[in-house]
């Protein structure tokens, strides 16, 4: 590896009374790609934006290309070759993708002031198939493209110009499709590789990690708390050493299940018959009593809709959802049935934001409590407590508005509503998205204990792992069909899977 | 990776300097454009408010009054043979707020009223003269110096009446049909000796107002005729006067050599809303010698005419009848010559009347031969000639409220006024009241 | 990974606890002190410059003033917490009003247009309830298309009848006209409203729905089945209303009810009640909003300001509410 090109010195950041890093010292060389990996509130993006010039630091020093770096902006930072692609969009809705990439360079391609947009499309054309990518023309509007086609033009706009030393890329790959990842991966390692360019790698996919970068920084409450060399990644126990460094505590080493008992009862819970849904068509399913059934696929690949028509939230062309011989038609149905969903949309769709821990938990039990009408609200909080203490959630009282919470304690909110109304049926979408490690460990051990008390749960989900981990039986879904069915077993491999995916 | 676009770092730094300093521009730009319209709005409003309302302090003192000096210049009502008068407070519930009328009142209400040692306030009455309305106007206003009310609108009298038990009321330009009229609501009001009765805007009963129309009409030889109309539900006189015209033409066509044709069955109703020119298209509606508004006709009829005649749907020839008062010029000037051959108004100067009434109750001293409380007619001042019109103009003051200009001046109305006049009677008021004083003559 | 949870590490004590109470409470707090402030000034003022607010008399007429005003916005809790506005109430004021008046004086009793107007509020209760959801259209046009028939109503009634107002003939209205009774009334609404909002499934769903329609009917509620509820009970506090607006004057007229719908707006948003309804929505916003607007109605003209600037002031005092409480990153414009 080369010279050193970014140096962070002392570098400490405090939001109000939030301490976002401690002193956090960093050093990058030319070819390095840097993997930056920590929980939620680690700092690991805290600290590139304040490199890229996002945000200011509180005190602490830089040193980029041998001379003092303090970045006033992300476009002076850019300016300087340091850029940055951020994990929301960032792109500009109502122009085409042309004038997206060269926003601000509009004069190159004008005379006298008028704007040759030809010439620009053209332009745009060019450097777009210099990165590989097919589909994306310059002389669309970029509201055509999907987020992900999006995310791409993004990339592309960061690196029109030569001069960019070193690239940030922070959580950006959530956003992108398989091919994109693709694209992306393919880039970085040229740049850092061809090129004697930096990449740094923020992300919390330890997989992607571990494959793509060849260092690696954890970070841990706004502290550097461990570096692995490409060698020490390639160890068999870097997974949990990695784990142990994010979490702060030895968090044993069960994580997913490790029995690959996948008997149930035989007894139907749910069943799906014949369900046609736009392009979904003669969808069959038979879940059980005390089986998980885990869906897997890409986005869109309906797996999403499944859930949500198993639940009773879309209106089906044709075909049942049953349930104890009763048709599940509306959320409704389905909650009296004692059936839960558990929405990937958190905030959106999940939890109601404004409102308190206590009424979120107690919202689908409303029915049951209310006694000739009335709703006591000792009863209320009664098994609202009951919910807060076993899922051990963070906060000082059930009063306390669930926007305050951190995501990992709002999806065990999501999660406690349907536990406070013992339902037998569990729909849950992504359940363990955005959360912290130390929670996805107790939900992982909480879904177990459900399987073994003899619920039926329908798990869909993006991350590979956690299917093969937790799944009785997996599905995956494409285009809006089911490829392919695996049964749990210690073979299993997330790559046996991808190919069925994509 | 090569790019073979060459980009001048130099071009690509000046770039994003000026699209940095454009978009800053704009922002700045966005956000003052916005402070400023929204200051500008407020202070329109405060403007709109502030230029009408130079007139309802409530200061005794006449010298900050905008009227005219009068010729009795007393600033203090000193010169009464009585040590006790009373004072107070006296709400003139209107049912305008802007106009020739408006301003009349105001002013006249600030000469005398510092005469008289009162202050009063104006009270906006309910747009649709809905009793509630009325009723909560008065209460909102309603403090504990309040010695009387003087009305323009009949609405909820008798909720008033009985919310506020001491106070005094009289009527202005309103015939009180709530409470003379057949079931009236506030029928009640004709036994409470707290109502002082009121002066029309014109006749009462709607069977003169037709009456005067019609021979009008006769006398100017008009022979097609058609009549416009405020809504009867509103305005009850104004069917009573159409079926009166009507029955008056059909009487006169049993003996008369060339009858008068009435077109349509009753007249045409104008909801509130100028007649449309459309009117001129009906059959019926053709050739017509004159058209007789009950409304306020050079505001609600006047225009759709001059349309018409300027189109061709109407005779040149075309006159109008109607009532009420506009002070612009092109109006004024067209009276008697132009179009409207016949402008009815009932003088401005009756407010004296209730302000009268009012006052001998509140000192006390009621006329000795007032027992009932009535109606009178307002007196009509008949503008139908160019020369009546320019006296109006200038010697009346009713087209810019000049009190100089006043008939009844305060040495006159003091003559009415049992304070200053033991021996004045009610007869004499009412006959005052139906007098010339207040027709055309008095301006001649 | 959601964008607030880089600022989890929120460290608690002390002084979040009170900022957590005030960020809570923010609107509530301000439009009790709003109100607080509003006694205080008229307390002090109204005595120097003529007639003390405290008078008997002007408490009557502030009685008289708040009644209406009150019933209705206490019932139209329900309908903003949905984070609808409702178009229609004025004219519904309007027609129950003209309803009593004539079936009084048809019958005898109130109570046949009692159960008339009930019947009527249900019928538009679920016209503005459930158009909203089962058309998906914003609810608030069918309330505007419910005003618009309203109106038409009322005008054919009074141009048959030929007049512009009609009055009660025989029965005895000065029950109404009590301020003991507009009290004891108003409480006993109050009190109902605060169960039906507070401890019934009624109130919590109208609520959620008003929080995020989504969530809700996650949750297994029936959208359009609790709107119609919120809006019957809404309803019923209209008809309330309506008793009370014709009883102080026995009379109701083509204009009664006009722009009442603003004054509810007006008072249940001074109270502190979020413009797009929701969780934080609360009874007390209609009774507090409702004093105050009718304390600067009553009390404003008593320290000399001339009638017709009442509305101004009272329209920059809204206008300084509204910014400084409905400034919300979850908010959402009303439906």
């Amino acid at each position: 590896m080369g010279d050193v090109i970014l140096e962070i010195k002392k570098m400490h950041k405090t939001f109000g009374p939030t301490v976002a890093l401690k002193e956090v010292n960093m050093t990058l060389r030319k070819g390095e790609i840097r993997g930056l990996i920590g929980e939620n509130g680690s700092g690991k993006s805290t600290i590139m934006s304040i490199a890229s010039g996002k945000i200011p630091p509180t005190s602490g020093q830089m040193r980029y290309k041998g001379k003092e770096w303090k970045p006033t902006s992300m476009l002076e930072a850019q300016n300087h070759g340091i850029a940055m692609i951020l994990q929301e969009a960032n792109t500009i809705p109502g122009v085409t993708v042309a004038q997206n990439i060269f926003a601000g360079c509009e004069s190159r391609f004008s005379k006298f002031g008028i704007v040759d947009m030809n010439k620009m499309y053209r332009a745009a054309d060019d450097l777009i198939s210099k990165f590989g990518i097919k589909h994306i023309k310059g002389s669309n509007p970029i509201d055509i493209y999907s987020f992900e086609d999006r995310k791409l033009i993004e990339i592309v706009r960061c690196l029109m110009n030569d001069n960019v030393e070193i690239l940030v890329v922070d959580e950006t790959t959530t956003a992108l499709s398989m091919d994109g990842r693709e694209i992306l991966y393919k880039l970085i390692h040229h740049m850092a590789e061809q090129e004697d360019k930096t990449i740094v790698f923020v992300s919390h996919d330890m997989d992607e990690i571990l494959e793509h970068c060849s260092t690696l920084t954890v970070l841990r409450d706004g502290d550097v708390v461990g570096e692995l060399s490409r060698e020490e990644m390639n160890d068999v126990e870097a997974t949990q050493r990695i784990r142990y460094l994010m979490v702060g505590r030895e968090i044993g080493e069960k994580y997913y299940r490790e029995d690959y008992d996948s008997s149930h009862t035989g007894e139907l819970a749910l069943e799906m018959k014949n369900v046609t849904y736009k392009n979904i068509k003669n969808f069959n399913l038979k879940l059980h009593k005390g089986e998980i059934i885990g869906f897997g696929g890409l986005s869109g690949c309906g797996m999403r809709d499944i859930g949500r028509i198993a639940y009773g939230i879309e209106k089906i062309d044709g075909g049942e959802v049953i349930r104890h011989e009763k048709s599940i038609k509306t959320p409704l149905q389905a909650i009296t049935n004692d059936i839960g969903y558990i929405s990937k949309n958190r905030d959106s769709e999940a939890l109601l934001l404004s409102a308190t821990i206590e009424e979120n938990i107690v919202l689908p039990s409303i029915p049951s409590l209310s006694k000739k009408g009335f709703i006591s609200p000792k009863d209320e909080h009664q098994l609202a407590k009951n919910e807060i203490e076993a899922f051990s959630i963070k906060c000082h009282s059930g009063k306390q508005l669930v926007s305050t919470l951190s995501g990992g304690n709002k999806q065990k909110v999501s999660f406690a509503k349907w536990t406070a109304k013992e339902s037998d049926v569990i729909v849950m979408d992504c359940p363990t998205r955005g959360v912290d490690i130390g929670v996805k460990q107790s939900m992982y051990a909480l879904i177990e204990k459900m399987k073994r008390e003899g619920k039926a749960i329908l798990m869909i989900s993006e991350e590979l792992s956690e299917l093969v981990g937790m799944a009785d039986r997996i599905i995956i879904m494409k285009d809006y069909k089911v490829t392919k069915e695996f049964m749990r077993s210690p073979d299993l491999t997330q790559h046996d899977i991808i190919e069925y995916m994509i | 990776m090569n790019s073979d676009i060459a980009c001048m770092s130099v071009s690509y730094k000046k770039n994003m300097k000026n699209f940095k300093e454009d978009f800053i521009m704009k922002l700045l730009g966005k956000k003052l454009l916005t402070n400023v319209l929204a200051v500008l709005l407020v202070l329109t409003i405060l403007t709109a408010c502030a230029t009408e309302d130079t007139t309802t302090d409530t200061n005794t003192d006449a010298s900050d009054s905008n009227s005219q000096t009068n010729e009795s210049s007393s600033e203090e009502s000193t010169d009464t043979s009585n040590d006790e008068t009373k004072g107070g407070k006296i709400l003139f519930l209107s049912s305008n707020s802007s106009g020739a009328v408006y301003d009349f009142n105001i002013a006249f209400l600030d000469m005398w009223t510092a005469e008289l040692g009162y202050t009063y306030e104006i009270v906006y009455g309910d747009g649709s003269n809905d009793p509630a309305g009325n009723l909560q106007a008065v209460k909102n206003a309603m403090t504990n110096d309040v010695v009387g009310l003087i009305a323009m609108q009949d609405g909820g009298i008798s909720n008033i009446l009985d919310e506020y038990p001491d106070l005094y009321v009289a009527g202005l330009a309103t015939d009180m049909g709530s409470v003379y009229g057949p079931e009236g609501a506030s029928a009640s009001a004709t036994t409470n000796d707290k109502f002082l009765g009121t002066v029309a805007g014109g006749y009462a009963s709607g069977v003169d107002i037709g009456k005067m129309y019609f021979d009008d009409v006769v006398q100017k030889g008009y022979k097609k005729v058609a009549v416009a109309m405020f809504p009867g539900f509103a305005y009850p006189q104004y069917t009573i006067a159409d079926q009166t015209f009507r029955a008056e033409v059909e009487e006169y066509n049993k003996t008369a050599d060339e009858p008068i044709e009435v077109t349509g069955e009753e007249g045409t109703v104008l909801m509130f809303r100028p007649m449309d020119e459309s009117f001129f298209n009906e059959p019926e509606n053709q050739d017509l010698d004159a058209i007789v508004g009950l409304c306020a006709g050079q505001q609600f009829i006047y225009p759709a005419l001059v349309s018409a005649i300027g189109n061709g749907l109407a005779d040149p020839d075309t006159k109008l009848l109607t009532a009420g008062f506009q002070s612009d010029q092109a109006l004024i000037d067209d009276v008697g010559t132009g179009i409207v051959q016949t402008l009815y108004l009932p003088n401005y100067e009756e407010i004296f009347f209730p302000l009268a009434m009012l006052d001998n109750a509140i000192q006390g001293k009621q006329y000795p031969d007032f027992e009932q409380s009535e109606v009178l007619d307002g007196v009509y001042i008949t503008i139908s000639s160019d020369e009546i019109m320019t006296n109006i103009e200038e010697n009346s003051p009713i087209p810019n409220a000049d009190m100089s200009k006043l008939s009844v001046t305060l040495e006159k109305g003091k003559q009415f006024l049992r304070r200053y006049n033991s021996d004045a009677t009610y007869a004499e008021l009412k006959e005052f009241m139906l007098s010339d004083a207040f027709s055309e003559k008095a301006y001649e | 990974m959601d964008k607030g949870e880089n600022m989890e590490n929120i460290k608690v004590n002390d002084s979040s606890n009170f900022k957590e109470f005030w960020y809570n409470n923010k609107v509530t707090i301000i439009s009790y002190s709003g109100l607080l402030f509003c006694i205080i000034l008229f307390t002090i003022v109204t005595p120097l410059t003529g007639q003390s607010i405290w008078s008997p008399e002007k408490l009557s007429t502030l009685m008289s003033d708040v009644i209406v005003t009150a019933l209705m916005s206490v019932g139209a809790v329900f309908i903003y917490s949905l984070g609808n506005i409702d178009i229609s109430i004025g004219k519904q004021i309007g027609l129950y009003s003209t309803i009593l008046v004539l079936t009084g004086n048809a019958t005898g009793s109130l109570l046949p247009g009692i159960l008339l107007c009930i019947l009527l509020s249900i019928v538009i209760a679920v016209i503005n309830g459930a158009s909203g959801p089962v058309f998906k259209i914003i609810s608030i046009i069918p309330s505007v298309v419910v005003m618009q028939i309203l109106s038409g109503i009322i005008m054919i009634i009074y141009s048959d009848l030929g007049t512009r107002s009609i009055s009660l003939k025989t029965i005895d209205y000065s029950f109404f006209k009590s301020p003991i009774v507009m009290v004891v009334v108003l409480v006993i609404e109050i009190i109902i409203a605060v169960y039906f909002f507070n401890f019934t499934a009624i109130g919590k769903y109208t609520r959620a729905i008003g929080a995020n329609k989504t969530t809700a009917m996650q949750s297994g509620i029936s959208i359009v089945k609790y709107r119609i509820y919120a809006y019957i009970i809404a309803g019923m506090g209209f008809v309330l209303a309506a008793l009370f607006q014709m009883g102080y004057t026995g009379s109701a007229s083509d204009s009664t009810g006009t722009g009442y719908h603003m004054n509810v707006m007006i008072a249940i948003i001074l109270g502190g009640m979020p413009v797009s309804g929701g969780m934080r929505s609360r009874i007390s916003a209609a009774v507090v909003g409702a004093f105050t607007f009718s304390i600067l109605d009553v009390g404003l003209p008593l320290i000399g300001l001339p009638t017709r600037m009442t509305f101004i002031v009272k329209a920059s005092i809204f206008l300084i509410v509204v910014l400084l409480t409905s400034r919300k990153k979850y908010g959402a414009l009303p439906k």
